[in-house]
């Protein structure tokens, strides 16, 4: 083995191989905010499909109310008048119903996606943490080896100094 | 049932009433389409923010790995464990390289899975808005029809009266 340079170099190079790739990797993860936007994303995109949903269901509410206040423009009385109410609170239900289904796949929807997602982030940060494990053993066994021969040049100086 | 004040234009409004039913159907379909659009577009949001995280990190992961290596070059010594250093860093490159590849497969793989549930979910809701509107017009479509009776009744006799 040959080595040149001061020995300031070495013992910095030593010092520097101790920040590891994983201290930089976590550090990168916290700095991206990517479960934040992820978040946010998600927010958006479900309060999407919720609004529609709402809004389609309001739109089917309104159809039913106007197709029974059609009915009676005639001022009918009579069983056919109640049957029709009854249709109406009937099909009110139903909307009801095909909104609180719908809201329960978007919360559904969300959950799985995001599951989906987090463990995708999961599988490539735990992808990319293997290869620095490699990457920071090479260089820990450097820096030991570095930091051994600054040790033993400042010996190395010390006695020179004390001898002079 | 009693009948107090019928006319013709009534009867067909309450026929068209039923006809509507049946646009509806269509109407819920087109916007059923552009939600499925709208859907696929944040979707598209979620895997890029995914995505880039991915970049970040392993721009991070390169950055890391050349200052380490400049820091090694820098010592210039020699030996079996600089070596190994060296060659570490440049597999590195070559697997980052190699995760982010697969990375950007694995997100296209992850938007067509959440686009293909967002696509069943949106369906599922139109299927169940059909079956509404369904029963809104079958309901409806008989009491109409009882109406359309009743008032042509009314008017044969009004026209048999002025004869």
């Amino acid at each position: 083995m040959r080595i040149g340079g001061d020995h300031g170099a070495i013992a910095a190079a030593g010092a520097r191989f101790e920040a590891t790739g994983q201290q930089a990797l976590t550090a990168a993860v916290q700095a991206s905010g990517c479960s934040q936007d992820m978040d946010a994303a998600l927010t958006e995109l479900t309060t999407a499909l919720e609004t529609a949903f709402q809004q389609t269901a309001a739109d089917l509410s309104q159809r039913v109310s106007r197709a029974r206040a059609q009915l009676e423009a005639a001022d009918w009385t009579g069983s056919s008048r109640e049957q029709a109410l009854a249709i109406e609170a009937a099909l009110h239900a139903d909307v009801d119903r095909v909104l609180e289904r719908a809201l329960s796949g978007v919360a559904a929807f969300r959950a799985s996606a995001s599951r989906q997602a987090e463990q995708f982030r999961a599988g490539v940060e735990g992808e990319l943490r293997a290869i620095l494990t490699d990457l920071d053993d090479a260089y820990r066994r450097a820096g030991a080896v570095s930091r051994q021969v600054a040790e033993g040049l400042a010996a190395v100086d010390r006695t020179i100094a004390f001898g002079g | 049932m009693s009948y107090t004040k019928a006319t013709l234009a009534d009867v067909t409004a309450s026929q068209a009433t039923t006809a509507a039913a049946g646009s509806a159907a269509s109407e819920s379909a087109q916007r059923g389409t552009a939600l499925s659009a709208e859907t696929e577009a944040g979707i598209e949001q979620v895997t890029a923010v995914l995505l880039q995280h991915v970049r970040t990190l392993a721009d991070a992961l390169r950055q890391h790995a050349s200052a380490t290596g400049a820091q090694l070059a820098a010592t210039d010594w020699e030996g079996r464990a600089r070596e190994a250093a060296l060659a570490a860093e440049r597999t590195l490159h070559a697997r980052v390289d190699a995760t982010t590849a697969a990375a950007e497969d694995g997100t296209v793989a992850l938007r067509q899975a959440l686009t293909a549930a967002a696509r069943d979910l949106v369906a599922l809701v139109q299927q169940d808005v059909a079956a509404v509107l369904g029963s809104l017009h079958a309901a409806y479509h008989d009491l109409a029809a009882a109406q359309g009776a009743f008032a042509d009744g009314l008017a044969s006799v009004d026209a048999a009266a002025r004869f």
